[in-house]
């Protein structure tokens, strides 16, 4: 821009007439008045994050972005929003969109998608900021508002659907099945099936009305307690090591909710923390929380105090093949482990399949 | 209508307007700007088929055309590039699919108007800007909305690990996943304000940039002379050629006074001074005629300034200005201007082909109120020796080249014309035209009061087949009695007036000449006639004498403040030389004559007159604006500051102490006053429009219009609550806080707003009315307690 209007102002010069003189005029002109309007688009901006309610990773969430112009005669035009978050490092745009016109006195609310690779691993995410650019209204130069917007937002592990052949593989189908096998008495009610469940107890009168499979539960069928202990030790922490324990964390999650939706409480155990066994939606929300937070350590720890262990069946997930035993105290609890020996990556093949 | 396709729109839009702008001047090919003016709608409309042409094509077909036009850059670099441009603005429009591609056309559609600015003066050019400017205005608002879309879906696809990389293409595919709602608003309210901003800048910086003028690369860029043209005002004119040109109506140029005080009645210019006459057509004989590179064709300046716009309709080549030799100003014809000094007339290489505009310096010959030139002393010694000396290395001069001679000895001896001759006799006719100037200088006379030999020769010729005994016999009855030539030349003028009939109808001659026809038999004729014979009749008594052409109007436009000349005022008349005087303007017709009433309709003269006024306006404030110009602002601006001053030093306010802007006044800082005055006048103003704003948002508060207020509303509230005492501890929870303030009994209801208050704000319930009510009453009786 300013070479062009070095090119005018010297045509001008050269020729004498006064219409490039004018050209040159309007040039300078338009440059200054976007020296004077760039500003004030920003004046008077209050901007807000609204975050989602949960953010699982990898799934696409929207982050909302308000802006409010709270001047009273001018709208606001051409806003690009931008969210800076971290989670060590130094933070970063996580996400961008654009507020094209913010009425005067009103507001404009834009989203963008949680698909920033800072979303696609569990764990907490800090929010810093949320800057907003406008190179309104001829784009020559840009000017930038910083709005600090400090929010923590925790994104938990994905679940995946557990398949029934991997139910059969590894051997629990019939397993859990038998734990069920003597219940029986009032009913108690009707839920939605859950795939891996035998066929017996579908309703089929209330399937055929619902339009979807409907299962019977009775009142005096004893709820089995299970717990998954993850261990979170390891000899030495590898690249490959930090990956097989993601896998692993993604199987506890899953298969916890695929066993508190059977009817099972299913509790967590680390080598650092331990929840209860509990079923519901909720206590899979727990469960999904305290999964998101588990980071895998070299210092080993002694294990949470476990008071009901005993009438538990315990699931050790192990997710790499140094790993293949039972810490010491669990061993001492002489808890009812079946050690499943199947990497994390293989299983996680197998659960996507 | 999407963003993408708004913002295609008013591309299109912007490359059609400025195509229209070129076109205006009339300069460029008519078949290139039917193609380029038919292609924008054409591309728009035919927008979703041309995106599917490989882009590789577009630029191969750029290639081409500036292969095709390089042979033309050798023969004249504007008009190719021009061309060029045109072409790639087309290409551009066709395959218009990403954002850089309207940044070509904002560069084309803008070198366009710069084309256009050199090209033409037409206030067209003013009004075509205008919308221009606001094209462009839209069209980069449009565009600042569709960068900012593109770098956050950029950045997001970015994100994306998984999202395939960006190709070409991908602005238009980015941009049709955009929403709907994204559709950028209104742009118009921007638009216009942006407009109106810039224009005024503009209009601020046109008058503060320094006015300079080299002309020295875009010359050459010009279009190249074209062959010799005859035209109306020829340098070889026939008898009876100016009577023809009487017949049509159309304007041949304005002229608008710029120096005197009251207009005058009429208008007389001067455009081709003739000098040999062979019977039957009038020739100027090229004594000295030169190049003037910067159009300047006079020695010295002189005080009457007119503003002249020459119209197509006139095809004369020659500069028209007022009676004798006379100064160019703000010339804006790019070549140079030929002078011939001895005739005391400029003129152009060739016609020109649009409309010309120039101011002229002259002085204007007032022949109501002529002086004989006996009054007038002799030039002094020194002088009379320096044209002796320049008689005298005439001869030596002459041997090499005898026109560049002749120039040099003319020259000089207008070098001492240009000397004061100060008449004899305070002459208040002479002095009364001009305002700014002494007597001296108004008195100072722009013609050389020596002829040059071959010159005197050939303007008292007469044609052989004229009968000279005859003429010289009337002559010398008509001239019974004069004491001297300048009053023979009275008397062969007031003669002609009195005893013969103008008329455009003239009788056959015969085998007669003309002049004798019209001298001794029909005694009718037109002004071109009346010239000839005066100027026979003066010749006959061996008085050197010439034949002008040129205009005399009587137009006058009241609202523009200017002459309308048209070709039908075309007037001959007869310049006289005096020796020890120079030339002096006679005019033989008679002045009934030259009274010419306009025969058109009521409203199209006034609508002709309203457009005129609007033209010279645009010629006088944006054409013709100078350097002159710029001072004169500069002055007013110092004189509107001092004058403040000077209102302020006027009045009287008598205080304890004395006056206090008698102080000021005494100090000399009007300045400074003036300042006072001006930032009292801003406070004041801040003061107002705060108390307006209180009042309006008082009014507005009876009721409060819209949900987003409401927020507002509760922390005014919360802020007159805290002006009374009442504030809320960190302890308490609004609703706390609300509870033990309500037991105030005029506060009851801040208990119930801040109840709704919770609804709205946490909830996302829509109050009531009641409750836009209760908040507005109670604010209200705060802030009436408070005060």
């Amino acid at each position: 821009m300013l070479l062009l209007i070095l090119v005018v102002g010297y045509g001008a010069i050269n020729s004498g007439t006064n219409l490039v003189y004018y050209l040159f005029s309007f040039l300078a002109s338009a440059f200054l008045a976007h020296g004077i309007v760039s500003p004030r688009n920003l004046d008077h901006l209050q901007v807000r994050r609204r975050l989602p309610r949960r953010v699982v990773a990898g799934s696409c969430e929207q982050i909302f972005i308000e802006i409010e112009n709270r001047r009273r005669w001018w709208g606001a035009h051409s806003l690009l929003a931008e969210d800076y978050a971290s989670r060590q490092g130094s933070p970063q745009v996580v996400g961008s969109c654009p507020v094209l016109h913010v009425p005067a006195r009103g507001n404009k609310v834009s989203a963008y998608p949680t698909l920033h690779p800072l979303f696609k691993r569990r764990g907490v995410v800090t929010f810093h900021e949320v800057v907003v650019r406008s190179r309104f209204p001829f784009g020559f130069i840009e000017r930038s508002l910083h709005v600090p917007a400090p929010a923590d937002v925790l994104v938990l592990p994905p679940i995946f659907q557990i398949s029934e052949p991997l139910f059969t593989l590894l051997g629990l189908d019939g397993d859990l099945a038998a734990v069920r096998r003597g219940g029986s008495g009032d009913l108690y009610g009707l839920r939605e099936y859950v795939q891996g469940e035998p066929a017996k107890r579908i309703h089929w009168r209330t399937t055929a009305r619902a339009q979807k499979l409907m299962v019977t539960e009775f009142e005096h069928e004893e709820r089995q307690r299970v717990i998954l202990y993850l261990p979170t030790t390891a000899r030495h922490v590898s690249d490959e090591l930090l990956n097989d324990f993601e896998h692993a964390v993604i199987v506890a999650a899953s298969f916890s909710a695929y066993l508190i939706k059977t009817g099972y409480d299913v509790g967590l155990l680390t080598d650092s923390s331990f929840v209860e066994p509990a079923g519901g939606e909720q206590h899979v929300e727990r469960l999904l929380r305290a999964l998101a937070l588990v980071e895998i350590g070299t210092e080993s720890s002694r294990l949470p105090t476990m008071p009901h262990i005993r009438d538990c069946r315990v699931f050790v997930l192990t997710y790499s093949n140094d790993e293949g035993h039972l810490p010491s105290d669990l061993v001492a609890a002489k808890v009812d482990a079946r050690d499943w020996q199947i990497r994390g990556t293989d299983l996680i093949r197998s659960v996507s399949s | 209508m999407n963003l993408w396709d708004r913002f295609q729109l008013s591309i299109s839009l912007l490359a059609l307007w400025s195509t229209l702008t070129l076109a205006t001047t009339g300069e460029i090919r008519l078949s290139l700007m039917a193609s380029a003016l038919a292609l924008p709608p054409l591309a728009y409309l035919l927008r979703r088929p041309l995106r599917r042409v490989p882009w590789w094509i577009w630029d191969l077909a750029v290639l081409l055309v500036f292969v095709r036009l390089m042979p033309v850059v050798r023969q004249n670099l504007l008009n190719a590039t021009v061309y060029f441009f045109i072409s790639l603005q087309c290409i551009r429009l066709l395959s218009f699919r990403r954002l850089s591609d309207a940044y070509s056309i904002y560069v084309v559609s803008f070198f366009q108007v710069f084309a256009a600015a050199l090209l033409t003066t037409s206030p067209a050019f003013g009004l075509a800007f205008l919308g221009y400017l606001l094209l462009l205005v839209r069209s980069l608002l449009l565009h600042s909305s569709l960068v900012t879309v593109l770098r956050a879906l950029k950045r997001t696809r970015a994100a994306r690990e998984t999202s395939p990389p960006l190709r070409r293409t991908s602005d238009l595919e980015l941009i049709q996943a955009v929403t709907e709602e994204q559709t950028g608003g209104s742009l118009l309210r921007p638009t216009l304000v942006l407009g109106a901003i810039i224009l005024a800048l503009s209009v601020v910086f046109f008058v503060l940039v320094p006015r300079l003028s080299t002309r020295r690369v875009l010359q050459t860029l010009g279009p190249p002379p074209p062959s010799e043209m005859s035209s109306a005002f020829d340098e070889n004119i026939e008898l009876g050629k100016v009577g023809t040109i009487q017949l049509d109506t159309s304007v041949a140029l304005y002229v608008k006074p710029l120096d005197e005080v009251q207009h005058p009645s009429a208008v007389r210019l001067r455009g081709v001074a003739l000098d040999t006459f062979d019977g039957k057509r009038w020739q100027r004989t090229s004594w000295a005629s030169y190049r003037e590179p910067f159009g300047m064709f006079c020695l010295r300046p002189y005080p009457l300034r007119k503003s002249m716009i020459i119209q197509p309709a006139n095809t004369s080549k020659f500069l028209f200005g007022e009676t004798f030799p006379f100064n160019l100003l703000s010339f804006d014809f790019q070549q140079a201007v030929l002078v011939d000094h001895s005739a005391g007339v400029a003129w152009l290489p060739y016609p020109p082909t649009k409309e010309l505009h120039y101011t002229v310096v002259s002085r204007i010959e007032d022949l109501e109120s002529r002086d004989d030139p006996e009054h007038y002393s002799r030039p002094s010694s020194r002088q009379r020796r320096t044209v002796a000396q320049a008689q005298s290395s005439r001869t030596d001069q002459a041997t090499s080249d005898p026109v560049a001679a002749a120039f040099r000895i003319i020259s000089r001896e207008f070098e001492l014309v240009a000397e004061k001759l100060t008449p004899s006799n305070d002459s208040q006719q002479t002095r009364r035209h001009f305002r700014h100037y002494p007597a001296d200088v108004a008195a100072t006379r722009v013609t050389p009061d020596y002829l040059f030999p071959p010159y005197r020769e050939a303007c008292l010729r007469i044609p052989e087949e004229l009968n000279k005994n005859a003429l010289l016999q009337l002559a010398r009855e008509i001239t019974r009695g004069a004491k001297n030539p300048y009053e023979q030349a009275l008397a062969i003028e007031s003669y002609l007036r009195r005893n013969y009939q103008y008329s455009l109808e003239l009788a056959d001659p015969g085998t007669k000449n003309p002049v004798e026809h019209f001298l001794f038999e029909s005694r009718r004729g037109h002004c071109e006639y009346y010239a000839t014979a005066m100027a026979m009749l003066l010749r006959a008594l061996e008085i050197p004498c010439r034949v002008v052409n040129g205009y005399y109007s009587t137009e006058w436009n009241n609202l523009a403040g200017m002459f309308t000349v048209r070709q039908r005022d075309a007037h001959s008349w007869v310049e006289v030389f005096f020796d020890g005087y120079g030339w002096m303007t006679f005019d033989p017709t008679p002045p009934g004559a030259l009274q010419r009433p306009v025969n058109m309709n009521p409203i199209l003269l006034a609508f002709t007159r309203y457009y005129d006024a609007l033209k010279m306006r645009w010629y006088r404030a944006v054409i013709d604006f100078s350097i002159q110009d710029q001072r004169l602002v500069a002055h007013g601006v110092f004189a509107a500051v001092f004058a403040i001053g000077d209102t302020l030093g006027s009045l009287r306010f008598e205080s304890g102490a004395g006056s206090i802007t008698e102080e000021l006044a005494t100090a000399g800082n009007a300045l400074v006053a003036g300042v006072a005055i001006l930032f009292l006048l801003i406070v004041l103003v801040v003061i107002l429009r705060r108390r307006l704003h209180r009042r309006s948002r008082g009014r507005r508060g009876l009721h409060v219009r819209r949900s987003h207020e409401i927020p507002r509303f509760y922390a005014e509230i919360l802020s007159a609550l805290r002006r009374r005492g009442y504030i809320r501890e960190p302890s308490e929870t609004p609703l706390e806080f609300a509870t033990r303030v309500a037991k105030t009994e005029p506060l009851r209801p801040f208990h119930d707003i801040t109840v709704w208050y919770y609804g709205f704000k946490y909830g996302g319930v829509n109050l009531p009315k009641e409750a836009h009510e209760a908040m507005a009453q109670l604010r209200e009786n705060l802030r009436k307690r408070n005060k």
